[in-house]
């Protein structure tokens, strides 16, 4: 294999490709598309290829951009967690259901009326185990029962669930619901590869496609269904879009800085060559970084006061700054752009590694961790710190695919591992699903944590689609995961989106939703 | 002018020089002469028969070789990559029951034998398989991204060898027998320093310069041809300087022949003195370095792909190796692996033709 030595240098690349440019959601406010030409375009880079087109398979930053574009959710997710309309106008939820009212002008990118019941057979497609959603879980709530009909007069779409699952509403705003018309759905395998003619719901459609460098999507005329985000910029939506594949983000740095790109996304200090005089800029967190422990028998991690140890050996603070100081120094398992997140800094083990190195003295640790962040940065600083506290600790530093197989698959000897979660829903219950449940090979439950305290909340928190009474539930959880350290928050690795003044586009939950970018001045 | 008159003037004098051979002591490794019949060019092959049926068996029968190891290790050693292809593949929300779902449809559940057989099947069917990760035919991938690439390396080595080639003769030339020893260390100096540039680094300035800074030329994409001047030139200058060192010093050896001394003494003009008599002694070195040089190119301009954005096909294998996809590294490990066995065979036959004694080396493919 000539090039496995160039792997290492490539791999940021490959971690932008999963850092960068994640959206959630779907598009934004009307507005008349009178501009023609040069004018009417919008242009920016996205880090890595889509892996595919069906938006439901969608893994990656970049397939959920993509399925933002050209397939509509049910409903929209604003800052705050708040849900604002997208294919739907109106929707009323219990905790095992949802009714949602479709607006009446909806329509299938090939003009045919896009009916509920279209919207049911994608949703129905979704949910089906064959189909194999990879957030499906998170949506429905893990090997759920589900029921889904429709209502032509009524113009309604109703879910129903055997247990209880909060999250539903706020799941089908996640851009693998998007809804596919019938052509997508009568070929799944042609939708992964490329557009089918009349499959689409969202504002775009591609219309040209050169994998691995570029493509070209088109507005689709009459469009309206836009979500309307807090934050969404005035001006006009592009008429054509065009992304381009950079996987070096100094290039995209040098297109933006020339006018060739409107807008592009930096993990790395890139960034920094934009003035906030000339550019927009806005820094969100894009992984939010926290150790967790292998608690099976036998591993250090099992005795809770060498997990104690660990989180007073660690100092999260110095840990954002081996990564620039510009991430979120976090509560919990997630940072506070998710809603219900703990803010509650008393519940966070303060450092101590005087009282650290008491219990951690000669203990032996293996750390493996992904140099797909920073090259691994964050996992070298973990060793560091716990060797200061006299631990001895052997670091592998992998990369990502044999990292996610030997610590989130359970196929490696690990003691403690630094988590990189993208978190690609905003939601608490991303994270949570990691730390409860059977382990691998049946579960996702990667450091077999058994916290029957912090389950019970989070079934608390999954039963109630009141507010208060759900962000309650999860701060318990979040405090019960805290006192027995099963984790030990660190810090956010944010992405910087820069933006010419050309172009503007909505932020809801820190993240670009790339059908909210409009064109605000000529 | 008589036709014999622009033969060098005896076999001697005809034999590629190599650098090396020149050192007192070193023995001459020189395969091509046959004490033996001192049989003028063409016919000094052993056993008889054409020089070019034995040549051409030899390299078609290594090519075979290199076909089959190619495809039988990129096999194996993709079993080596740690890393689950499925996991990879299936995205960080899946569940344990979606990959294994994901590992049946790849096919990665069967024995490893039965894929084997499998992926030995549809190559000789001319079918490389079907990326898991775009589920694109990655004929289809090859076909997309070995246009790009080869587009950039043979404009390269194209460049590269027209810019050494005249360099390096007219230094060595313009410093035969010691003279101008200025221009000398200024020639071994600046190419010096530009044949050690990581590519990388001269992108970059390139782009600092023309693109960024005089905004002449376009700082990335393929989409034009002005595009392909910045790119190019990263990757031609190392290798240009490099390529002129080589010339210039088989040039030096050349320059000092007695037949060259003889063909001045006949008073050539000099354009017939250099590109006939000496050009074609000094291009086996040279041009068996630009054939490895392409060779490499084409394996992946990997950094200058990504500096430039330019869509080729070291980046693509790159991604797949980070993802796992099996069959795009197989696929294009076995293109890249023939494209390399057949630009070498190229360079053979062109070394063949320049000084036929070469078809009879001793180490067969």
């Amino acid at each position: 294999m000539p090039r496995t030595r160039r792997t290492a240098g490539t791999a940021l690349a490959a971690s932008a490709a999963l850092l960068a440019s994640a959206c959630t959601t779907s598009t934004g406010t009307p507005g008349d598309v009178t501009a023609s030409g040069q004018d009417a375009v919008i242009r920016y880079a996205v880090t890595s290829d889509v892996t595919g087109f069906d938006p439901a398979k969608a893994s990656a930053a970049t397939d959920y951009g993509f399925a933002a574009l050209a397939y509509d959710t049910l409903v929209g997710r604003d800052d705050g967690g708040k849900i604002v309309s997208g294919l739907a106008e109106k929707w009323e939820a219990t905790p095992t259901s949802a009714v949602f009212t479709l607006r009446k002008d909806l329509t299938c990118s090939d003009g045919k009326p896009l009916t509920p019941a279209d919207v049911a057979a994608s949703l129905r497609r979704y949910a089906d185990p064959a189909t194999g959603a990879p957030g499906v879980g998170l949506v429905f709530g893990p090997g759920n029962k589900i029921d889904i009909t429709s209502d032509n007069t009524a113009g309604t779409v109703t879910v129903k669930l055997a247990t209880p699952w909060s999250d539903l509403v706020t799941g089908l705003a996640n851009g693998p619901t998007g809804i596919v018309c019938a052509p997508g759905l009568a070929d799944p395998a042609k939708l992964a590869q490329g557009p089918v003619p009349g499959a689409g719901t969202g504002p775009y459609v591609i219309e040209k496609a050169q994998r691995g460098a570029a493509y070209t999507l088109r507005l689709r005329d009459g469009y309206t269904a836009f979500v309307p985000y807090s934050d969404q910029p005035q001006g006009e939506p592009a008429k054509t879009i065009e992304i381009t594949v950079m996987g070096n983000e100094s290039t995209a740095a040098n297109e933006l800085s020339t006018g060739v790109l409107d807008y592009a996304a930096f993990t790395g200090p890139d960034a920094a060559r934009f003035s906030d005089a000339e550019y927009t800029k806005f820094t969100a967190p894009v992984l939010r970084m926290f150790v967790v422990f292998n608690q099976r028998e036998g591993h250090p991690g099992a005795d809770q006061k060498i997990r104690q140890a660990v989180s007073r050996a660690l100092d999260p603070a110095a840990f954002n700054k081996v990564f620039g100081g510009k991430g979120e120094v976090m509560k919990s398992f997630a940072d506070s752009t998710i809603p219900c997140a703990n803010a509650d800094a008393s519940l966070v083990t303060p450092a101590d590694p005087e009282a650290a190195e008491k219990t951690l003295s000669g203990v032996k640790l293996t750390l493996t961790g992904t140099n797909g962040v920073g090259g691994g940065a964050g996992n070298t600083y973990v060793q560091e710190a716990l060797r200061a506290a006299g631990a001895e600790v052997t670091l592998r530093n992998v990369d990502n695919a044999t990292w996610a197989t030997e610590v989130l698959g359970g196929k490696g000897e690990w003691d403690i591992t630094v988590m990189a979660h993208l978190n690609l829903s905003s939601t608490l219950t991303n994270a949570a699903v990691l730390l409860t449940g059977p382990p691998p090979p049946n579960g996702r439950n990667f450091g077999a944590v058994e916290n029957a305290e912090f389950g019970r909340n989070v079934a608390m928190a999954m039963a109630t689609v009141d507010e208060s009474a759900k962000c309650a539930a999860w701060a318990e959880a979040q405090k019960s995961v805290l006192s027995r350290h099963d984790i030990v928050p660190l810090s956010t690795v944010p992405v910087t989106y820069v933006f010419n003044r050309r172009v503007a586009g909505a932020t809801p939950l820190g993240l670009v939703d790339p059908s909210s970018l409009r064109i605000v001045k000529k | 002018m008589r036709t014999e008159d622009h033969r060098p003037v005896d076999a001697q004098s005809h034999r590629p020089e190599n650098p090396a051979a020149d050192t007192p002591g070193t023995p001459v490794t020189d395969t091509s002469e046959n004490p033996a019949t001192g049989a003028p060019e063409g016919t000094a092959v052993r056993g008889g028969g054409h020089p070019w049926a034995g040549f051409l068996l030899r390299r078609l029968g290594g090519l075979l070789a290199v076909l089959v190891t190619l495809v039988v290790v990129t096999f194996l050693i993709v079993q080596l990559i740690p890393g689950d292809p499925a996991r990879a593949l299936a995205g960080p929300d899946a569940t344990p029951q979606q990959i294994e779902q994901l590992r049946h449809e790849i096919g990665l559940d069967r024995p490893l034998p039965e894929q084997f057989a499998s992926y030995a099947g549809g190559l000789l069917g001319g079918d490389l398989g079907v990326s898991f990760q775009t589920r694109e035919p990655v004929a289809d991938v090859i076909a997309a991204r070995l246009p790009f690439t080869a587009e950039l390396a043979l404009l390269a080595v194209v460049v590269a060898l027209a810019v050494a080639v005249p360099l390096g003769m007219a230094v060595a030339v313009a410093t035969r027998g010691g003279r101008r020893p200025r221009l000398d260390a200024a020639f071994t100096f600046v190419t010096g320093l530009g044949g050690a540039a990581p590519e990388y680094v001269l992108g970059t300035l390139l782009v600092l310069v023309f693109a960024i800074g005089l905004g002449v030329l376009p700082a990335s994409g393929a989409a034009t041809l002005s595009a392909l001047v910045l790119p190019v030139t990263a990757i031609a200058l190392p290798g240009a300087c490099v390529l002129a060192r080589v010339v210039r010093r088989e040039a030096a050896v050349v320059l000092e022949q007695d037949y060259m001394r003889t063909a001045r003494g006949r008073r050539l003009p000099a354009p017939a003195l250099y590109a006939r008599h000496a050009l074609p002694n000094l291009l086996t070195g040279t041009l068996t370095l630009g054939g490895l040089t392409l060779s490499a190119l084409l394996g992946g301009t990997v950094i200058v792909e990504s500096v430039f954005a330019w869509p080729g096909m070291g980046t693509r294998v790159v991604e797949a190796i980070l993802a796992r996809d099996y069959p795009v590294i197989q696929g294009t490990v076995l293109v890249l692996g023939l494209l390399a066995a057949l630009i070498n065979m190229i360079v053979d036959v062109l070394l063949g033709l320049l000084d036929p004694r070469t078809l009879a080396g001793r180490s067969h493919a």
